[in-house]
């Protein structure tokens, strides 16, 4: 019997090591190539001769926050994880500057707004794709097509549905023919493009869009080229030698995942990433000592604020309470005790840079007395009690609990209610709100700083309107700004339609958030964008 | 002895059965919506119903359920809902480093707990044992992701030793299997502690003591080999429980395993991520509990397995 034991024993035992020595073989596991295992240790050997060229390798490793899941840029373009990669592996028509938002031109080469609903493209000659194909108007045409199919679950569908019709006229150009006037259609045009070949080459009978290949093994026409993808670890990408903008510096973009704030942090400090995509703004300070990183601040592009509902009945129907609340905001407390300095005090929606922001918006400074004033006069000189629902984060738990402080000193008695994701957005949904936390990030066109917040037709379950903000004659002007073509006169419209907003207080708006990025000092001529994430290590490179 | 083995596997069908009913609810019952952490910020509540229906998640629960089901019998684990393609390969493909990185940890915290239970058994009271002692309720008492995080700072930044994360080699094995080990280390010391210290006072030690065999014998032989059945149950319970804490350590250390798919499945409300995950580690924590229970029989002859 014994025997037999001995036996089990040993079967177990190397059942163990089996599995155990399996998984040992997998880190030593051979880099794809060779140039992949190079480490920073290499960095500090001296340099032979100074050239003007850069002599270290040009690798530069990203730690990101977290890994995307879709790197097709039809299907993951709602994530910043997954724009990461597709920003350097596609192009898209257009793009923007990141602070003012004035069109720039990529793979057209020009854009011709016939009329709000008609949009004319002219594409660039002799641009290529990763594996040689030309692109033309029928890569754009598909890319578009998938956009806007209801079947295809695309990002952004909603962007691409108003989408009526793409007339291509030939291999360089084509038009876009809108269901009506939409002027913020200029900033769809900004979906990257991905090849029809490639995509169809990998489309089956269940998989009409060939994603479940694509979004493993992206193909685009961007300064990088997708070379492997080992979930979990890392994402490899080599330059683009036949770029059409010239080849980038930079040899390698490797993406490394590093989900821990503290841990990303550390990683830079010790040299084994180049760049934080995000620094926690509680070690936002910390970081900025250390003399080998460099700490740069992006805003956001979009606001946080509490939104108030105007038609669930008093006191809050009455404008005068929702200005005494906007008089409240301890807004400088709140960016610098909560965000550790991360943001800028806002007033109103757009941000200050953007082409549209209108800075003589009424101010509602933190003023108790007046706020006191406000609701004597509403009627409310003792105050009264509200609901105010938060997401569950603590950030904005905070921010709530010091507004809640702020109002209990003018007598408003603030109940706060902490949701969970799933339950705070079933409470959104009821448009039942009294007070809410939310924010907005990133966005482009004005109007997506107004139509889905505050116009009529946007209350629940159509848009974000979950204060129900309904008022015609802020309608009216969105409305005509949506069909303005001339810039300038759509500044003017939405400059009035912010005055609007902000003072009919159903938005009390708190800061304009901003986004800490850490990255080494050796980094060159990089910058990161708000919308086109690490699109400029096109031209960046490593100095010595 | 196979027979009995045959039969705990064969054991294991209800109990997954179960387990997996269990979790596809819990999963349902968790606040949450996988389809608006799927759709784009501003979208809509319309939109998101839009989503929810392309998922299929407008169907009834047990529907869902038992589409999983029969999919899981014919080797379709489902597809991720996040990451938009089957989950099985992604499973499969982080299993060794999650086996590896518990299966090393396990090494670590018995390779030092039972050698210093024995030292502090047989020492009872004197300066090891008070330092094994107090070393085992820190163990037990600091969270682990804090002590991943104080092991980084230490020997990735300051002293710049071992890498902080990824996975490219042992070296970056070392500090997560350290953290992943810590508590387990500090059960398995204090447990081989009491047991020698209960079986050291038994009669047939102070028999074999008497007779005149060295000290030596006397611990390893007589007292180390009849405690250690508790300590192999609390080794096993141990590596379960690992295969649970590599959900937060793989996170600190940006470790490529399944407990980070774990993670993000869960973040995501991904349920037949969450389903596959579950699925996994629910097996393996069986399988390790009948390993158990066979070397019970291996470890103590009395113990017969019919």
């Amino acid at each position: 019997m014994r025997v037999t034991k001995w036996m089990w024993l040993a079967i177990l035992m190397s059942l163990f090591l089996l599995f155990f020595t399996v998984g040992c073989g997998a880190p030593a596991d051979p880099p794809v190539e060779p140039d992949e295992e190079v480490d920073e240790e290499e960095e500090e050997e001296p340099d032979e001769e100074p050239v003007a060229e850069p002599t270290r390798d040009q690798i530069v490793y990203i730690g990101v926050s977290s890994e995307p899941h879709r790197l097709d840029p039809r299907f993951g373009a709602g994530t910043v994880a997954a724009r990461n990669v597709q920003t350097l592996v596609h192009d898209s028509l257009i793009s923007w500057d990141d602070e003012t938002l004035e069109i720039e031109y990529v793979l057209a080469e020009e854009v011709n707004v016939i009329d709000p609903q008609t949009y004319e493209v002219k594409l660039r000659e002799g641009v290529l794709f990763h594996n040689g194909e030309e692109l033309t108007t029928a890569d754009v045409e598909y890319t578009y097509n998938t956009l806007r199919d209801p079947d295809a679950a695309a990002s952004n569908f909603s962007h691409y549905a108003p989408i009526v019709e793409i007339e291509v006229h030939d291999d360089y150009s084509l038009t876009f023919h809108l269901e009506a006037p939409n002027m913020p259609f200029l900033y769809r045009l900004r979906a990257d493009i991905v090849s029809k070949s490639y995509s169809e080459e990998h489309a089956t009978d269940d998989n009409p869009y060939g994603d479940d290949y694509t979004n493993m093994n992206p193909l685009g026409t961007g300064p990088f080229k997708f070379v492997e993808w080992r979930t979990g670890e890392e994402i490899i990408l080599e330059a683009n030698d036949d770029y059409w903008q010239g080849r980038p510096k930079l040899d390698r973009v490797i993406f490394r995942p590093i989900p821990d704030a503290t841990t990303r942090t550390v990683e830079l400090q010790t040299g084994e990433i180049h760049i934080n995509e995000e620094i926690d703004p509680v070690q936002v300070a910390i970081t900025e000592a250390d003399e080998n990183v460099v700490v740069s601040r992006r805003s956001q592009m979009g606001f946080q604020s509490m939104g108030i509902h105007v038609n669930l009945g008093e006191p809050t129907d009455d404008v005068r309470v929702r200005q005494a609340i906007a008089h409240m905001m301890p807004r400088e407390d709140i960016i610098d005790y909560v965000m550790h300095g991360l943001g800028e005090p806002a007033y109103g929606p757009i941000p200050p840079g953007h082409w549209a922001h209108e800075p003589n918006v009424p101010r509602f400074e933190y003023d108790p007395a007046r706020a006191q004033e406000l609701l004597a006069d509403a009627g409310y000189p003792d105050g009264f009690e509200a609901e105010l629902y938060v997401i569950e984060d603590s950030v904005r738990v905070q921010l709530c609990e010091i507004i809640q402080e702020e109002l209990a000193t003018i007598g408003i008695d603030v109940n706060i209610n902490v949701l969970e994701g799933g339950a705070f957005w079933d409470q959104m949904r009821t448009g039942e709100s009294q007070m809410f936390q939310t924010g907005w990030n990133a966005v482009t066109d004005p109007d997506d700083f107004m139509w889905r917040q505050f116009h009529s037709n946007s209350v629940p379950p159509h848009g974000a309107n979950r204060q129900f903000y309904q008022n015609p004659e802020f309608d009216a002007i969105i409305e005509e700004a949506l069909q303005t073509t001339e810039q300038s006169k759509r500044k003017e419209l939405y400059s009035e339609a912010q005055k609007m907003v902000v003072e009919d207080a159903s938005y009390v708006f708190i800061y304009h958030h901003q986004r800490a990025l850490g990255q080494s000092p050796d980094l060159r001529d990089f910058e990161y964008s708000i919308y086109f994430n690490f699109r400029s290590l096109m031209d960046a490179y490593l100095a010595d | 002895m196979f027979n009995y083995a045959l039969k705990r596997v064969l054991q294991l069908i209800p109990v997954l059965l179960l387990i997996s009913i269990l979790v596809f609810s819990l999963v349902y019952a968790i606040p949450g919506d996988p389809a608006r952490m799927l759709a784009p910020p501003d979208a809509s509540d319309e939109e998101i119903d839009r989503i929810a229906e392309n998922l299929g998640l407008h169907r009834p629960l047990p529907v869902q359920y038992v589409d999983w089901f029969l999919g899981v019998l014919q080797g379709d684990w489902g597809r991720s809902i996040s990451w938009g393609r089957p989950v099985l390969p992604d499973l499969l493909r982080r299993l060794p480093a999650t086996l590896q990185l518990a299966g090393l940890s396990v090494i670590f915290s018995v390779g030092v707990a039972i050698p210093v239970g024995v030292l502090s058994a047989t020492r009872q009271n004197s300066f090891i044992d008070s330092i094994s002692r107090v070393g085992s309720l820190l163990g037990l008492s600091m969270p682990n992701f804090w002590v991943g995080m104080m092991l980084i700072l230490l020997f990735a930044l300051h002293l710049r030793w071992l890498p902080a994360s990824g996975r490219r080699g042992f070296t970056y094995l070392i500090l997560p299997a350290i953290t992943l080990g810590t508590s387990g280390m500090a059960t398995i010391m204090r447990v081989t502690r009491s047991t020698m210290l209960e079986v050291i006072r038994q009669d047939y030690v102070r028999t074999a003591r008497s007779k005149g065999l060295s000290e030596r014998v006397v611990i390893y032989k007589h007292t180390l080999r009849n405690a250690l059945i508790a300590v192999i149950t609390v080794i096993g319970l141990q590596m379960g429980f690992r295969l649970g804490g590599t959900v937060v350590i793989e996170r600190v250390f940006a470790y490529p395993g399944l407990g980070q798919l774990a993670y993000q499945g869960m973040m995501h409300r991904d349920t037949p991520m969450i389903m596959g995950n579950l699925m996994l580690f629910a097996t393996m924590f069986c399988l390790i509990n009948l390993a158990v229970d066979l070397i019970y029989a291996f470890v103590d002859p009395r113990i017969r397995y019919g």
